[in-house]
C-alpha cells in the first residue's frame, strides 16, 4: 500500500475564493446571460425570437430567468454542477460559449451566500437549493483501503424534485441569489453600476440582441449597441477568411466614425460573444513588427475578428471570457493576417494627418457621406465594388485629394511673436488685412530684398 | 549582379515572372529584365511624376504604370504569381520599408525574390547615429535586444540593417506558415553596400522564397562570391578609363603584366583588384556627341 502520501487537493474553502477572485461582478453576470443564449442556441440557432431572459437586480437579491430551455436533471448531475467540465463530457458542437464548467457556479458564489437553481426541461423539474457557507463546511466519511476511515470535503449538492409549485410554468432557467456579499450589495444599490452594467450587456452580446433574444434588467429592455464600420460605393473593407482547424475566422477592418478614440482597435468576437472590445494593444499587433502603436491619427480604425467553432475549446477563449489567449495556435495563426489588414488602413490614415488643419474636416467628410454597417452585419455581408466581387486583403480607401497633401507637405508655418504697436504701425503700413497676411508680405518682402 | 543571378534562378521554378520596382523616368532595372530574363509582366510603381509623363518615357509597352503610395499599389496588385520584386528606396530606412516587407512576403509564392534598396544612413533629426534606444522608440520590436551603442554608426549600420530586415523576413515567414500545408522559408541572397553617385551610402538586401523542403544546391549560388555573405559585400567601382579598362582585360590574372601597369604608375593594385571583383557585373556606359 502507498503510505508516504501528502494530501493535494483543494479545501472548498480555498476553492471557491480563488475562482471567484479574478472575475468581476459584471462579467460574473454576463456569464450567466451566456448560459440562457446557449440554452437560446440549442433552441434555433439562427433566430432567438420569443425568447428572453429577465435580471432582477437589487440590494437584496439577484435573480435571472429565462425562457431558453433549461437543462435536464442529467446534465444537472453530471456537467452543470460539477467544478471543470469532465473529458467524457459530449462536445457542445452547438457554437456556444460555455466551456469550462465553471461559469454558473463561480458567478453564483461571487454574487452571495444562498442560492437556488431551478430548471425546467421537458419532463425534469427539479431545483438546486445551497447555503453556501454550510456547503462549504459539509464533509464525508470514506473508508480508505486499509479500512481506516478518512473524512474528507464533501463537493456535492442536493436537489429536489418539483412537481407544480416551481417557479417556472415553461422550459426555462430561474436562479436567485440572496444574502448577497457585502461589496455586491454595495454595487447593487448603486445606480451608477446598474447602468454600467446595461451599457456592458447591450455592447458584449449585441450579436443574440440583434438576432432577437430580449434580455430585460429591472423591467427595462435592453438593445444591442451596434458596432460600425464605414462602407460605400468607392470604399470597401479589408477582408479574409478561412478555416484552422475546425475554427472558421473572418476578419473585416476599415474606418469607423472619428471623434471616439475608446471605439477605436479591435474588436473580437468567440461564437458571436464579444469578448475582446477596441483594442489598441499589443494582443492585436499594435506596436508590433511595422505596425506602429496606436495613436490618435489611428483613431477611426475599426477591425473585427470573429472566430466560430462548434467545439467550443477549439476557440482561445479564456475563462473569463474576457480578452484571448494569445498563446493559442488558432490565434498566433490568424495575428498576422489581423497585422496584414492594419498595414493599408494605417497607412491611409497617416497620409489624412498629412492634410494638416484640413484633416479633421475631411475625416468628418468621411463620416457623413459614406454608409454605416454594424459587426452582426458585416460577418456575412459580401462586399462588391461596382458589381464585381470585392477581392480579399485588399482595403479600397476612400479617394484622398493628393493636392492638399503634396501642398501641405511642401509649406511649414513659420511664427514668431512681435511688439504689438510695432506689428500695428507695420500692418497698416503694408496695408496688410490681418497679422497672418502682414506675416506673408514681410517674409515675402525679405525674400525679394535678399534675393532669394 | 541582379540579373546574373536571376537568370540562373528563374528556369529552376518553371514559372512565368513578374517584375514589380520603381522604374522613375529612366526604367534601368525594367530594360534589363524584359530583355536578359524575358519577363513580361513588369509593374512600376511611381508618385512623383504624372502618368503622362511616365507613360511617355516607358521603354516597353508590357510596363504597367502604377501612379500612388508603393503599400497602396503592392497591395492592388497580384502577389500570388512568382515575382521579383526590387524597391528601390531614396530614402533611409522606416517603418513603412517593414511594413510593404510584410506585405510581400505574406503574399508571395515559392521561388519569388523580395528585394530593397536603401540609404544606409541612420540618423537621429540632429545627425548623430541612433543610439539603440532612439532605434528602439522608432522602430519597436522590429530592433533586435543586445544592440551595441554604436549599432548605427558606420561600418556597423549595414549590419544593424540587415539584422533587422532578416528577422522580420523570417518572423512573417514564420507567421505565414501557421496557416501552410506546405511551408517556406526565406533565404537571403544579397547583402550589399555601395555608394551612388551623389555620394549617398547605399544599402542593398534581399532573398528568395522557397519552399522548405527546397534543394538549395539547385541554385548553384555557391559560384556566386557576393552571395549571402555575413558581412555586407562591398562594391567598389574604380575609376578607370576605357583604354585602361580594355588593357586590363586582355591582361586579367597575368600577374607580371598587372605589375607592370602599376609600375608604370596607370593603374593602383588596389583598382585592379576593385575591377576583379566587379568586373564582369559592369555596364558599359559610353558618353556620345550626337
Amino acid at each position: 500500500m502507498e503510505t508516504n502520501i501528502i494530501e493535494g487537493n483543494p479545501t472548498k474553502k480555498f476553492f471557491v475564493e480563488m475562482i471567484t477572485r479574478d472575475i468581476s461582478i459584471e462579467d460574473a453576470i454576463i456569464d450567466l446571460l451566456d448560459n440562457s443564449i446557449d440554452g437560446a442556441n440549442r433552441i434555433n440557432s439562427e433566430t432567438y425570437e420569443g425568447l428572453w431572459v429577465r435580471l432582477t437586480i437589487n440590494d437584496r437579491q439577484f435573480i435571472i430567468e429565462d425562457n431558453c430551455g433549461g437543462f435536464t436533471l442529467e446534465t444537472a448531475k453530471k456537467y452543470a454542477f460539477r467544478f471543470g467540465r469532465p473529458e467524457t463530457a459530449p462536445k457542445t458542437l452547438n457554437n456556444t460559449v460555455g466551456r469550462f464548467g465553471i461559469g454558473m457556479k463561480r458567478s453564483l458564489f461571487k454574487i452571495g451566500k444562498f442560492f437556488s437553481v431551478e430548471s425546467r426541461c421537458s419532463n425534469d423539474h427539479f431545483c438546486v437549493n445551497v447555503d453556501v457557507e454550510q456547503w462549504s463546511k459539509k464533509t464525508k466519511d470514506v473508508t480508505l483501503a486499509d479500512s481506516t476511515i478518512s473524512t474528507i470535503d464533501d463537493w456535492s449538492f442536493n436537489y429536489q424534485q418539483i412537481e407544480d409549485d416551481g417557479v417556472l410554468q415553461n422550459d426555462g432557467t430561474f436562479i436567485k441569489v440572496t444574502g448577497l456579499n457585502p461589496e455586491v450589495q454595495d454595487l447593487f444599490s448603486d445606480s451608477r453600476f446598474i447602468s454600467e452594467l446595461a451599457q456592458d450587456i447591450q455592447r458584449l452580446l449585441n450579436f443574440s440582441l440583434l438576432r432577437g433574444l430580449k434580455i430585460y434588467l429591472n423591467e427595462k429592455e435592453l438593445e444591442g449597441k451596434r458596432i460600425e464600420l464605414l462602407i460605400s460605393d468607392v470604399s470597401l473593407p479589408y477582408y479574409d477568411e478561412g478555416t484552422i482547424g475546425d475554427v472558421k475566422y473572418r476578419i473585416v477592418a476599415g474606418l469607423g466614425e472619428v471623434g471616439e478614440p475608446k471605439k477605436s482597435g479591435w474588436y473580437i468576437y468567440c461564437n458571436d460573444r464579444l469578448v475582446v472590445e477596441a483594442d489598441e494593444t499589443t494582443m492585436t499587433g499594435w506596436g508590433i513588427s511595422s505596425i506602429p502603436k496606436w495613436h490618435v491619427n489611428y483613431v477611426m480604425f475599426r477591425g473585427v475578428l470573429y472566430l466560430d467553432s462548434k467545439e467550443t475549446l477549439n476557440l482561445p477563449l479564456t475563462t473569463t471570457k474576457k480578452g484571448i489567449d494569445t498563446t493559442s495556435e488558432v490565434y498566433k495563426a490568424i495575428l498576422p493576417k489581423m497585422k496584414d489588414a492594419m498595414i493599408n488602413i494605417l497607412d491611409y490614415l497617416k497620409k489624412i494627418t498629412q492634410m494638416g488643419d484640413q484633416a479633421n474636416s475631411y475625416r468628418q467628410m468621411l463620416c457623413e457621406t459614406m454608409s454605416k454597417a454594424s459587426a452582426v452585419e458585416l460577418k456575412s455581408m459580401s462586399f462588391q465594388i461596382n458589381g464585381t466581387p470585392h477581392a480579399k486583403n485588399v482595403f479600397v480607401a476612400p479617394p484622398l485629394d493628393e493636392d492638399v497633401i503634396a501642398q501641405k507637405k511642401s509649406t511649414v508655418r513659420i511664427a514668431y511673436d512681435a511688439n504689438k504697436i510695432k506689428a500695428d504701425s507695420a500692418k497698416k503700413h503694408a496695408e496688410a488685412s490681418s497679422y497672418k497676411d502682414l506675416g506673408n508680405i514681410t517674409f515675402d518682402y525679405y525674400l525679394r530684398m535678399e534675393g532669394i | 549582379m541582379l540579373q546574373s543571378v536571376f537568370s540562373r534562378m528563374i528556369p529552376l521554378f518553371h514559372s512565368e515572372y513578374q517584375y514589380i520596382g520603381f522604374g522613375g523616368l529612366s526604367f534601368t532595372d525594367f530594360k534589363i529584365f524584359h530583355r536578359e530574363l524575358h519577363i513580361n509582366r513588369m509593374f512600376s510603381i511611381e508618385c512623383g511624376y504624372s502618368m503622362n509623363k511616365l507613360e511617355f518615357n516607358k521603354p516597353y509597352s508590357c510596363i504597367d504604370i502604377r501612379v500612388g503610395r508603393s503599400i497602396d499599389e503592392l497591395s492592388k496588385i497580384d502577389l500570388s504569381q512568382p515575382s521579383i520584386i526590387w524597391l528601390d528606396y531614396d530614402g533611409c530606412l522606416n517603418r513603412d520599408v517593414f511594413a510593404e516587407l510584410e506585405l510581400i512576403l505574406s503574399r508571395v509564392p515559392h521561388g519569388s525574390v523580395y528585394l530593397m534598396s536603401c540609404n544606409r544612413q541612420m540618423k537621429n533629426s540632429e545627425g548623430n547615429p541612433y543610439t539603440p534606444e532612439e532605434l528602439q522608440e522608432n522602430f519597436g520590436s522590429l530592433v533586435p535586444l543586445g544592440l551595441e551603442r554604436n549599432c548605427c554608426a558606420e561600418p556597423n549600420a549595414p549590419y544593424t540593417i540587415r539584422q533587422m530586415l532578416e528577422l522580420d523576413c523570417n518572423n512573417t515567414i514564420r507567421d505565414r506558415n501557421r496557416l501552410l500545408s506546405k511551408k517556406l522559408r526565406f533565404k537571403p541572397i544579397f547583402n550589399l553596400t555601395y555608394e551612388e553617385y551623389i555620394g549617398a551610402r547605399m544599402f542593398t538586401y534581399g532573398g528568395v522564397v522557397l519552399n522548405d523542403d527546397f534543394d538549395d544546391t539547385l541554385l548553384h549560388f555557391d559560384e556566386f562570391n557576393f552571395i549571402g555573405t555575413a558581412d555586407p559585400y562591398k562594391i567598389e567601382i574604380p575609376n578607370l578609363t576605357y583604354r585602361e579598362v580594355m588593357t586590363l582585360n586582355q591582361i586579367l590574372n597575368f600577374l607580371d603584366k598587372e605589375q607592370s601597369l602599376v609600375d608604370n604608375d596607370i593603374v593602383t593594385n588596389e583598382e585592379i583588384m576593385r575591377y576583379k571583383k566587379c568586373y564582369k557585373y559592369l555596364p558599359n556606359f559610353y558618353d556620345v556627341r550626337l
